[in-house]
């Protein structure tokens, strides 16, 4: 099925439409999620809401962007939305602790560093790069993970995170610099 | 002390190059079903109701009636409190007013 007939069967709300799309784009979908929570069950939860959304503005998609960017920038959308939702309970659940009231209901993730492209040998240093990726700013963070994660272009980044070519050339290179500066001072506390 | 910034510098790269190390993962074939259930429990918004839109309209021409109320009460007085001023400046001016002490010899 072509783009154009994929479309169409999605806004006439066709079964087979959002099959296929599911089928054509779950494990993008599922891996730009892990790039921001890597843990599986959070990812596969949070893919699931990412489609829900897809099928939901359909018929908002005016088709100046290809299915592909449309379908990226609403999982990116999705994850910063959580991101900015987990940042915001944890403030709740400080707050709370602070006046004495449990913390109990602020369940905001499934469990510990789980992602599933990790080989066991690579974990640890993994899990150490993902805490300081969570550690940059929104956008350098996704074009980080657009970049390095998913191997897009750079104009794909510009097209998803609709910024100038120079913009996410910029992001890109703050977000290395970044990360290298956490690193370094990180390794040097462990010298101490 | 060079030695161990070199480490450090080792350390460093190879924790970024990490994540290039990272394999794509593949879908889970259930997430369609899953997907469907999460939208079959999902109640979609429904448009509001002319009983939802009449209470909103009323309640907004309550609230503006309170608004435009409150407004005129605080003008009027104003108003009068100005020309009581004024009446009391002019009786100052002609020696007008009565005071306690013009009686007490």
């Amino acid at each position: 099925m072509d783009e154009k007939k994929l479309l169409a069967a999605l806004k006439s709300g066709s079964e087979e439409g959002y099959r296929t799309l599911v089928d054509l784009y779950q494990a993008k979908v599922i891996n730009i999620c892990l790039g921001y929570f890597p843990i599986q069950q959070d990812a596969e939860d949070l893919a699931q809401e990412v489609f829900v959304k897809l099928f939901s503005s359909v018929d908002k998609f005016r088709g100046e962007a290809s299915l592909g960017t449309w379908v990226y920038r609403i999982a990116v959308n999705k994850c910063l939305e959580m991101v900015r939702y987990r940042k915001r309970t944890k403030r709740m659940a400080f707050f709370q602790s602070l006046v004495g009231l449990d913390g109990q209901a602020m369940q905001i993730s499934s469990g510990q560093f789980d992602h599933p492209g990790v080989a066991l040998e690579n974990k640890e240093r993994t899990e150490l790069l993902y805490e300081h990726i969570e550690k940059l700013p929104e956008k350098q963070r996704t074009a980080f993970i657009l970049s390095r994660l998913e191997g897009l272009s750079y104009q794909e980044i510009c097209a998803i995170m609709e910024v100038s070519l120079s913009s996410v050339e910029s992001l890109l290179f703050r977000a290395k610099q970044n990360l290298k500066k956490t690193l370094r001072h990180y390794y040097e506390k462990q010298m101490i | 002390m060079a030695k161990s910034r070199q480490h450090i510098e080792d350390e460093v790269n190879k924790t970024l190059a990490s994540f290039d190390q990272i394999e794509p993962v593949e879908g889970n074939p259930f997430l369609y079903t899953r997907i469907q259930e999460r939208m079959r429990s999902t109640p979609r918004a429904q448009p509001a109701s002319a009983y939802t839109a009449i209470l909103r309209l009323s309640l907004a021409a309550i609230l503006l009636a309170v608004n435009v109320g409150g407004v005129y009460s605080y003008y009027k007085q104003v108003q009068q409190m100005e020309q009581t001023q004024v009446l009391d400046n002019i009786a100052s001016e002609y020696g007008l007013t009565y005071e306690e002490s013009d009686t007490s010899f």
